[in-house]
């Protein structure tokens, strides 16, 4: 069986670990749990004939009480990189995770998710600024771990990815 | 007596399990197993003399063994600690988890420990800190909202106050009786503190809200502070005189003009709320003066009144936003904060400190253009 390790990154309670409980086990909760360190969790998927088995590690949240840990991402063959698109803070502070990211892993397949969908019409984050993101070659999914819009297809887009880079 | 040594005895009941390292992957049990390893262990797994490959039941471990191959190497006794990690056990809990690469003599080993009442109490506190940040963002985000709506209101109501006095100002050429003539004085000064008060609120906008510009003001272009001083002193000549105060520019000998670091409207505002300032709380009969020094590479200007002096309730927050001091007669406490943010994006200072004798002293300093 075929083993890729992924990561998810980006700003605090953005919804990381809310998007890896709708991927494993189809749930969500509206209350906030912070993560400590790093979660780990397990998912086999079916990407055609070959089944992917994905060790999924949710990092704890980026803030002012401590920075990603970037060497949790060694030996990730991908990662998702986490924007609430209510907080123009979690954007910002994106951008400057995956510049570390790429430093640590180089090149590797990831996506941008701007999560909390479902709370579009709160967000702050303009057009502008999503397009600015696609400008630089960045593939943007709108996700919502309440509702599971988008989620499932953004971790198999991602191993898609993933197979196809290695 | 048991065969084992209490140590393993203790290490379990500290839910730590103790792995003595036998090849770069496999180890072997090094006393008694923790009871929450049941959740975890492999199965058909014998406790007796089985090995046990950590990685592949803790994926965390598979990068922090990497880490601990390099530091047994080494040969030195000591130990590295790995970050916590949190595992989901297969009865669906999740546990919390702390890894210890350890060297001692000739043996490595290996600690994992279950993280329980110490991990809980550090997760209530980075919950509670996190959950009141974001509270504070959030608070932010709605206080910004609320003062975009409230630059829309106020840039609506100047629209008509233009048109009210610009009719004041033709009905002042008129042939009025003398009461008419001092009604449409009164009607004027009175539009005219309404505008200041809205102009204060939409530049405080403009400071807060507008586009970063963080550039110094052009020295070519440097007001002279002084003159900036006098005009608006001479504005006021008639409030201040209806309020039996006078007002007095104080110059040291032999100075006459002294160019600043500023933008002159601005500067003028400036001038302009601290001696509205000084004039609201100076009494009859009193004095107010706009005083000069020059500096090496600054210019102190006071604006000096004899008023009761400033709250010590007030003092710590009076250049702050919506904070009115000792008066509340429809001001809305943008004023000094307006004078402070701009002296500040000058490079300059403001503040304030009671004068010998009675009242307050305000001053601010900025950079001085030769």
């Amino acid at each position: 069986m075929i083993q890729k390790k992924i990561c998810l990154l980006g700003g605090h309670a953005v919804g990381k670990t809310s998007l890896v409980a709708r991927f494993v086990k189809s749930v969500f909760t509206e209350k906030y749990h912070t993560t400590i360190g790093v979660k780990i969790d397990k998912k086999t998927l079916s990407m055609g004939d070959r089944a992917v088995n994905l060790t999924i590690w949710d990092l704890a949240g980026e803030d002012e009480f401590g920075a990603v840990d970037i060497a949790y991402l060694r030996g990730a063959s991908g990662y998702l990189l986490v924007i609430d698109g209510t907080r123009r803070s979690s954007f910002d502070r994106a951008l400057n995770i995956q510049q570390r990211a790429e430093k640590k892993v180089g090149s590797v397949p990831f996506l941008a998710l701007i999560n909390k969908a479902d709370l579009a019409a709160e967000w702050e984050l303009t057009d502008t600024e999503l397009q600015s993101l696609t400008a630089l070659g960045w593939k943007v999914f709108h996700t919502s771990a309440k509702s599971g819009d988008a989620v499932e297809a953004a971790f198999k887009i991602l191993t898609e990815a993933m197979l196809n880079h290695s | 007596m048991s065969k084992r040594p209490p140590y393993d005895e203790l290490m379990a009941a500290c839910s730590i399990l103790v792995l003595e390292r036998l090849s770069a992957a496999d180890f072997t049990a090094a006393g008694l197993f923790p009871d929450w390893f049941a959740a975890f262990a492999p199965a058909g797994f014998s406790p007796e003399g089985g090995r046990l490959r950590p990685a592949t039941i803790f994926p965390f471990l598979e990068y922090f063994l990497e880490d601990a191959e390099e530091f047994w190497a080494r040969g030195v006794d000591g130990k590295m600690v790995s970050g916590f990690w949190t595992e989901t056990a297969p009865d669906g809990a999740d546990m919390n988890f702390e890894a210890v690469a350890y060297r001692r003599g000739n043996s490595n080993f290996l600690f994992i420990r279950r993280l329980t009442t110490g991990f809980d109490r550090l997760h209530k506190v980075f919950q509670k800190g996190r959950e009141l940040s974001l509270a504070h963002e959030r608070l932010f985000s709605e206080i910004s909202k609320k003062d975009i709506l409230l630059h829309c209101i106020i840039h609506d109501m100047s629209g008509p106050l233009t048109g009210m006095m610009g009719a004041l100002e033709i009905a002042k050429q008129e042939n009025l009786s003398r009461r008419g003539k001092q009604l449409v004085d009164l009607g004027l000064a009175a539009a005219k503190r309404q505008a200041n008060l809205i102009n204060n609120l939409l530049d405080t906008f403009r400071e807060e809200f507008g586009p970063a510009d963080k550039t110094l003001p052009d020295p070519a272009q440097a007001p002279d502070a002084i003159a900036c001083g006098r005009e608006v002193l001479a504005t006021l000549q008639p409030s201040l005189a209806m309020h039996d105060i006078r007002g007095e520019v104080r110059l040291p000998p032999g100075v006459a003009s002294l160019r600043v670091i500023a933008e002159k409207s601005r500067l003028e505002r400036i001038f302009y709320n601290l001696l509205q300032n000084a004039m609201r709380f100076s009494p009859r009969l009193g004095s107010i003066g706009v005083s000069f020094q020059a500096e090496e590479d600054f210019v102190r200007i006071a604006v000096e009144d004899e008023g009761p002096g400033v709250s010590p309730d007030v003092a710590p927050q009076i250049f702050q936003k919506f904070v009115r001091g000792n008066c509340s007669g429809g001001k809305a406490g943008l004023g000094l904060f307006f004078c402070r943010i701009t002296t500040e994006q000058w490079g300059g200072s403001i503040g304030h400190e009671p004068r010998p004798g009675g009242g307050t002293s305000f001053w601010l300093r900025l950079k001085r253009v030769r």
